[in-house]
């Protein structure tokens, strides 16, 4: 599975919180907003939250998602555009969420931090970075089969009401 | 072929094939858990899909922390969770029971070598009988409600090896209180922690089961432990498996552990690693209500050593001593051992089976600034339902001890 990055990478640092990405106070009855996450990350972040664009990526340091369980997190990142999440960790938690509900993300693994210019591409199947400038590799880890299935299918849900149409 | 772990060995049998830690498998569930706090707007979601539940007798449901319910609002909610059993022809309840991870320990449905998933954290007691069982949210058990089957990273696994025996005045809890001192709040992270070792074998169940319920704690997905004879009576069959360490296996992280040398240990405000023995911050805390109950220190071992500790006493002027026994079966039981009364007549108040002061959503909350000594799992900010009090984490008979004198003690001063 190859996923295109034309906009830029925001970097952002270790131990990002389900808090910073998705503050518990903008969780309405209906769900996670896409608009939560940039006023969650606004704190933080506030270049980011300004001037976010559909298609940019983020790129973080270890124990990305940490804090509660919230799957919000996952949701609004995904519906905010952002094609990957790229980090050095996942919190267990954000990892197992983010599949579940189709957010694409890798973990990196190489020593030089990665260009923020893209664009790059980014094959989770190989766990290959690629600057499409230079034509360098950075390596992060294969995303497992099983994973880039579900991912493909769109997550958990859709995966379901697929199985049980069929039915 | 190297030896496996024992997540390795469950995982493996389950998928059908050996598997290596950091590879993803899909497996059969042998039993959802879900409790009346959660259980509802994971029913909702589900209900929408239009689909039955996969098989609904390995389906548990519990009404266990609005119990009795303080509010009108927790009352309908109860109702709701009746009306969802009904409505799937769910077979297994324990309604108005006590913690769910106690009465699915007591219920029969458990053995080892079983994958047992629930959405609630503490669901990795189950480990203690020999079960990969961890917690899930509740979009993951809707998948689980409509199929049967998760996914899982297989963990990697770190072994605690146990010897030598307990002295008087410690017990699990401080083992597991000593783990959280040197590992911290994420020292497993992911990971499947594994106890064995002639220790371990040497515990009786209602010890052994905090040592899986408390996984979470150290930040693990399961807590696995060595299964054996005692397993086997505490689940009244023979296990299906046996499971031993295999020394051999890929383990990440080895601690040994020799259980003569512990002593009682306690974790102060508000990180259940905030580690240190009681004997440093003794004296130094006043206390205004003791805690002795939830899924982790309200069972029948646990009764008995506090009333031990608290024989010829009265709780102290200004402490509030509260009691919750884990399940009915164990509240029985203390009834004809005379624990009632013996609690009772050092001034303890005996409640309902239930998660009681715990989650902090009824019977017991604290004041402004009051401090508690509790033998339940977790002290972060507002855990008890105020999040102006403080509460330190020690075991059942250290909780006794702070009882009786108002101020946190080392129970082995009164033993
Ligand atoms: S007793 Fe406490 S930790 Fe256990 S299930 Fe109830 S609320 Fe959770």
């Amino acid at each position: 599975m190859k996923i295109g990055i034309h906009g830029r990478c925001w970097v952002l640092g270790d131990n990002i919180d389900t808090d910073t990405l998705f503050p518990g106070r903008f969780m309405t009855l209906s769900g996670a907003t896409a608009e939560g996450a940039l006023r969650g990350l606004a704190a933080r972040y506030p270049e980011l939250a300004a001037r976010f664009q559909k298609g940019d990526a983020i790129v973080a340091g270890d124990n990305f998602g940490c804090g509660s369980s919230r799957e919000y997190a996952a949701t609004a990142i995904r519906d905010l555009g952002v094609p990957v999440v790229i980090a050095r960790s996942f919190a267990r938690i954000f990892y197992r969420n983010a599949f579940n509900v189709g957010l694409p993300i890798l973990e990196y693994t190489g020593e030089a931090p990665l260009p923020q210019d893209g664009p790059l591409e980014v094959d989770l199947a190989t766990g290959a970075i690629t600057h499409a400038a230079s034509g360098e590799v950075f390596a992060g880890t294969p995303v497992d089969p099983y994973l880039l299935e579900l991912l493909s299918e769109g997550g958990l849900l859709p995966r379901l009401r697929r199985q049980l149409n069929r039915r | 072929m190297a030896g496996q772990t024992f997540a390795q060995r469950i995982l493996g049998a389950k998928a059908g094939r050996p598997v290596r830690p950091g590879e993803v498998v899909d497996v059969p569930v042998d039993v959802a858990l879900t409790h009346e706090v959660l259980g509802p707007p994971t029913f909702a979601m589900f209900e929408e899909l239009g689909v039955p539940v996969w098989d609904p007798d390995k389906v548990f449901v519990t009404i266990d922390h609005f119990v009795p319910a303080a509010t009108a609002a927790q009352a309908n909610n109860n109702r709701v969770t009746e009306e969802i059993v009904r409505r799937h022809g769910i077979t297994h309840t324990a309604f108005y029971d006590g913690p769910s991870h106690q009465t699915l320990a007591e219920s029969g449905m458990v053995a080892p070598g079983m994958v047992v998933v629930g959405t609630d954290s503490h669901t990795c007691t189950a480990g203690a009988l020999g079960a990969f069982a961890t917690g899930i949210g509740s979009t993951e058990m809707v998948g689980v409600l409509a199929t049967g089957r998760i996914w899982f990273r297989v963990p990697e696994a770190g072994l605690v090896e146990l010897t030598g025996r307990l002295r008087p005045g410690t017990s699990a809890k401080d083992i597991v209180l000593h783990l959280l001192g040197g590992l911290g709040v994420a020292g497993c992270r992911y990971e499947s922690i594994e106890y064995g070792g002639p220790g371990l074998r040497e515990l009786p169940m209602d010890e052994r089961i905090v040592l899986a319920n408390m996984a979470v704690e150290l930040g693990a997905k399961v807590g696995l432990l060595e299964t054996d004879g005692r397993t086997a009576d505490f689940l009244s069959s023979a296990p299906r498996t046996e499971y031993r360490v295999e020394s051999d296996a890929p383990y990440i992280r080895r601690i040994a552990i020799d259980l003569s040398e512990l002593e009682p240990m306690c974790a102060k405000p508000h990180s259940v690693d905030n580690v240190a023995p009681v004997r440093e911050v003794a004296g130094k805390v006043p206390i205004h209500q003791a805690f002795i109950g939830s899924c982790t220190g309200g069972r029948l071992s646990d009764y008995r050593v506090a009333a031990d500790v608290l024989e010829g006493h009265r709780v102290h002027d200004g402490v509030r001593l509260i009691v919750t026994p884990a399940s009915k079966v164990v509240y029985r039981q203390m009834l004809l051992e005379g624990l009632v009364e013996r609690l009772s007549a050092a001034g303890a108040m005996v409640m309902a089976p239930s998660c009681g002061p715990c989650a902090g959503l009824q019977g017991g909350v604290l004041a402004d600034g009051e401090n508690v000594i509790s033998a339940s799992n977790r002290n972060f900010v507002g855990r008890m339902g105020n999040p102006g009090a403080n509460v330190y984490l020690a075991s059942p008979a250290t909780v006794a001890a702070s009882a009786v004198t108002g101020t946190i003690t080392d129970p082995r001063d009164m033993m």
